[in-house]
């Protein structure tokens, strides 16, 4: 921290700017978060191109075995490895999250740019669709896609992307029609900036702070949606491996090995917290109004 | 004499029909310099916006504003975007929340010389540059690195300016610029503007609440009151005593909070 007192201007006259403070400690949910989530993305990498076993090799029949020196993290009813599965899951866990920030933020700023920078109608028309959308239950909305997609993890995907881009686009609406209304708009305006150049040159920056942490939050209640669609037989089919599946393959199995039950419930837990604890750490980095230096 | 800048009955609306301004008009020769002066809510500042067509939502502008025979309520909006910033460019009252706090100072002098002046690169850079000492910033390189929230309220407003006076428009209108800056500060910004419409020939049109401020940079006048205008009339002739009971109130108000002094400026020989 000596930058500090050597920064500081000896004289506190008004006309001298504050310091600029390059070296700033990262917040530690950013840290913590950011370990959690490469932890997840790292093992499901992995299992790309390893894992102990076949997702589909039921072993020497070793069925519900607890956790040993063959099978870490125990096997299931078929005596396929747990550890391995899990593996795998994270994989699905993480390409789940990502495709589904993908598809709301792109949808989602997309209509709230449009809704928040335009006339009043566009505005109107396309808040209604939005509301519809949000009392719309992604449940039902998921189970529409897979009626008409069959069940897959991209079936998944546009079920719980475009459900999340209601939320994406209300917040990208309002944000946008706040920063509209600041000065430096109508600044920009009266030096001749143009509305699109105004939308990409001050409102996109002004708003992408507030965005990320609202598709990170989404990125974290999508690994839990793939979970619970999983869980319901709309995610992922085998021999694909999904949290949310194990979850209900072992609820009957539960009291004879609780492990299959207890890792996949960590697994989500742990990347979960992982991804919410990242959009806090992001928003107390980027956002201005929570910078320590204030 | 054919004015430069020319507001003709100009009106504005609000969708519910309220009137907010109630035909106003006054005009602003090329080099000239017009107060515009009345209480909160009189109109003043709306009808500044108005001139670049920078009304809120909802409201709308009937009348003329013409600048050069070209009038500026009925141009279509490319048209419009050309004028405004290079033509007639505007410095507001808060330069804090008038500067994008995730903009660096220099990129959004830059922005206007890009826009209208085509500048890119190294070339835009040394012109921001140039500017900032135009408007007598010092340590430039470090100011145009900074963002504005980490300049003094009197740096931001000179940043104001400099953007403003980037593509050497013809007509200035400053809102309120000194409002929310202290006093000796307000002084040397003032000095400044004063200072800079010397000697870049610029008209400024200025619009404050505050006389003894207008009086320090004007020497035509506008007295508004309601949305509309009280009394056209020159800064040395109000001072002296206006013809209109309200600015003759002004000016006592003014005088009684701040001492404000009998016409030093030295009043412009024959200034009718």
């Amino acid at each position: 921290m000596t930058d500090l007192t050597t920064a500081v201007p000896a004289a506190t006259g008004a006309a001298e700017p504050r310091p600029r403070r390059r070296a700033r400690r990262l917040p530690p949910s950013l840290v913590v978060g950011a370990v959690l989530v490469g932890l997840v993305a790292l093992v499901g990498l992995v299992s790309l191109v390893w894992t102990p076993y076949a997702l589909d090799d039921t072993g020497d029949g070793a069925r519900l075995a607890g956790p040993s020196a063959a099978h870490w993290g125990g096997t299931d009813r078929l005596g396929r490895d747990l550890l391995s599965q899990l593996m795998a899951g994270a994989g699905n866990a993480l390409v789940v999250a990502v495709a589904s920030m993908v598809v709301a933020g792109v949808l989602g700023v997309t209509v709230g740019v449009l809704a928040g920078a335009t006339r009043r109608w566009v505005d109107v028309t396309l808040l209604s669709a939005v509301d519809l959308l949000i009392a719309f239950p992604t449940l039902l909305l998921a189970m529409l896609i897979v009626t008409v997609r069959g069940a897959s993890l991209w079936s998944a995907v546009w079920a719980i992307g475009i459900s999340g881009s209601a939320v994406i686009a209300r917040v990208t609406r309002v944000n946008v029609a706040r920063v509209l209304r600041e000065d430096y708009v109508t600044a920009a305006h009266a030096a001749g900036t143009g509305w699109w150049g105004t939308v990409t040159r001050h409102v996109v920056p002004n708003v992408w702070p507030t965005l990320l942490v609202q598709l990170m939050l989404l990125g974290g209640g999508a690994v839990l949606a793939e979970a619970s669609l999983s869980y319901l037989g709309l995610g992922a089919p085998p021999p694909q491996a999904s949290w949310g599946r194990l979850l209900q393959e072992a609820q009957s199995t539960m009291l004879v090995q609780p492990w299959g039950a207890i890792l996949p419930g960590v697994a989500i837990v742990v990347t979960v917290l992982g991804l919410n604890l990242l959009g806090d750490g992001i928003r107390e980095r980027t956002d201005p109004n929570l910078r320590g230096d204030r | 004499m054919t004015a430069l800048l020319s507001v003709d009955d100009l009106r504005v609306e609000t969708s519910t029909g309220r009137t907010l301004l109630d035909g106003v008009s006054w005009s602003l020769d090329a080099g000239g310099r017009l107060g515009i002066v009345g209480e909160s809510g009189s109109g003043k500042s709306l009808t500044a916006l108005a001139v670049l067509g920078l009304l809120p939502e909802g409201m709308r502008a009937t009348g003329r504003v013409l600048l050069d025979g070209t009038d500026l309520l009925t141009l279509p909006p490319r048209a419009l975007g050309r004028v405004r910033g290079a033509q007639v460019a505007m410095v507001f009252q808060e330069p804090l929340t008038a500067l994008d706090p995730l903009m660096t100072v220099g990129r959004q002098i830059t922005g206007p010389l890009r826009l209208h002046r085509g500048l890119r690169g190294s070339a835009a850079r040394d012109e921001a540059a140039r500017l900032a000492r135009l408007v007598h910033l010092t340590d430039t390189e470090r100011i145009l690195r900074s963002y504005p929230w980490q300049l003094s309220g009197g740096q931001r407003q000179r940043v104001a300016l400099a953007m403003a006076l980037a593509c050497e428009p013809r007509v200035l209108l400053a809102d309120e610029p000194t409002t929310a800056l202290d006093v000796t500060v307000q002084a040397e910004v003032l000095d400044l503007l004063d200072d800079l419409v010397d000697r870049t020939g610029v008209a400024l049109a200025f619009v404050s609440h505050d006389l003894p401020v207008v009086a320090r940079v004007a020497r035509d006048l506008v007295v508004m009151r309601d949305g509309r205008v009280v009394e056209r009339t020159t800064v040395a002739d109000a001072l002296a005593g206006g013809e209109a009971a309200y600015t003759r109130d002004l000016v006592a108000a003014a005088r009684a909070v701040t001492g404000l002094p009998t016409p030093t400026r030295t009043a412009p020989e024959d200034a009718r």
